[in-house]
């Protein structure tokens, strides 16, 4: 691989994984070569009042924002296989009507193999591990009797499946990215919640020295029309069309900054169960390179 | 509220029982005096009876049947009698168009002890999600 879309690569590889529940690594075919690491340290922050519920009616509700911490890292064991982990450590969020309730998140950790390394084409298998508590109740700053379920993980088990295939404009400094996905869910208490599945497509450039551009849209359909009644956070039902934008400034061999703009759309796939606003990350990155 | 008051009944000579009252429920016999169907709002499949009421005291109540259901997966949706199908807040004024009544947190069958009772002017039953500030349903009371 050429050494700017080596860089480039790594533009991708944290941006998404708060806003998300996929796994932004997971999105290209490209692995880490054997004893490369890949780790950032994030914050994030959303807001929104636009809430589309399971059919896809806007409403609008006060206002519900969420902030985190999150680390993600990755690890190229072989040339063709990489390990990573994507960990919102810190998360905190609430209703303007609510106090704000604190947690981590749940931990993704799973493997990314290189079927392919002339065609860049690789496949992830990534658990997603209910680290963080299934419940957490919010209380109402008005009414002390009214709470409301904001658990900072879905309460679930469940398994992602990532076919992703990459592929480069050199020499001019242009990726794409194309990649699907499957979301296996399990339940939550007694609350069976249905499958997904994901597509999206990135592309990325590199228009000057040590600065990187990247954007992507991405869509989530659900399989299951029979939705379980559970909070909106966990995520059942939902449905959606994201695009992002972001820029890297590379600051040395080892460290850089990543800024991160997320966004809603109407079309093609229509908002369900989810609140659509605007999502700011920035993010420290630290990696080391054969 | 769940409270009591205790009373010493004599079932047989020297077997005397303990019969909890709970006071929060209906003494004998609920007359229905008005009543409703709750309409659905915002897809959160609120339905059921609604009951305006009292008991064989004179204590008014109201009443939700064993059909009342609504979206709780999200916590607690707090029961308002409102004069309009509308939730109107106006704190500055003390809310007149609103009387507090309860937090929901089940499905199902329950009464709730209005004491004093609720002036005439209150029309409808209200569901109202206050966290997220969006309405679950209501129920006009004729």
């Amino acid at each position: 691989m050429d050494a700017y879309l080596y860089r480039i690569i790594h533009l991708i590889l944290g941006g998404l994984f708060f806003v998300f529940t996929f796994p932004a690594n997971a999105q290209s075919g490209w692995t880490k070569g054997r004893g490369e690491l890949f780790t950032k340290v994030s914050y994030l922050h959303f807001g929104a009042d636009n809430y589309y519920n399971l059919s896809g009616r806007s409403m609008k509700t006060a206002r519900f924002s969420q902030q985190a911490l999150g680390l993600y890292g990755e690890y190229g064991v072989t040339d063709r296989l990489t390990i990573l982990m994507d960990w919102p450590f810190v998360k905190t969020q609430g209703f303007q009507t609510t106090e704000n309730v604190w947690g981590t998140g749940d931990l993704k950790v799973g493997a990314k193999y290189a079927l392919s390394k002339k065609i860049p084409i690789s496949i992830s298998v990534i658990p997603d591990l209910p680290l963080a508590q299934g419940n957490k109740f919010a209380q109402n700053k008005m009414n002390a009797f009214e709470q409301i379920n904001l658990p900072t993980g879905d309460g679930e088990f469940n398994l992602y499946t990532v076919l992703a295939i990459s592929t480069s404009l050199h020499p001019i400094p242009v990726y794409f990215n194309f990649y699907g996905g499957y979301n296996f869910r399990t339940k939550y208490e007694s609350s069976d919640l249905s499958d997904q599945l994901i597509e999206g497509l990135e592309v990325g450039y590199n228009p000057v020295q040590k600065i990187w551009v990247k954007s992507g849209v991405r869509l989530q359909q659900t399989l299951s029309n029979e939705n379980a009644v559970v909070s909106f956070v966990r995520g059942e039902g939902t449905e959606l069309t994201s695009i992002y934008g972001g820029i890297f400034y590379q600051l040395n061999e080892n460290w850089g900054i990543d800024l991160n703009y997320f966004g809603y759309l109407n079309q093609p796939q229509k908002p369900r169960n989810i609140y659509t606003g605007s999502v700011f990350s920035i993010g420290i990155v630290f990696e080391l390179k054969k | 509220m769940i409270l009591a008051g205790s009373i010493i009944m004599a079932c047989g000579e020297d077997e005397p029982t303990i019969e909890t009252i709970d006071s929060s429920m209906p003494q004998g016999t609920f007359t229905s005096s008005k009543s409703g169907t709750f309409v659905e709002q915002n897809d959160t499949g609120s339905a059921g009876l609604a009951e305006l009421g009292t008991d064989e005291d004179g204590t008014q109540f109201l009443h939700f049947g064993s059909n009342f259901m609504t979206n709780l997966g999200t916590g607690t949706v707090t029961v308002y009698l409102s004069t309009s199908d509308t939730y109107m807040a106006d704190p500055g004024n003390g809310n007149p168009d609103l009387l507090l009544i309860a937090g929901v947190k089940n499905n199902g069958e329950q009464y709730f002890k209005l004491q004093p009772a609720a002036a005439s002017k209150f029309t409808h039953v209200i569901l109202w999600c206050g966290s997220a500030n969006i309405p679950f349903g209501y129920a006009q009371l004729q």
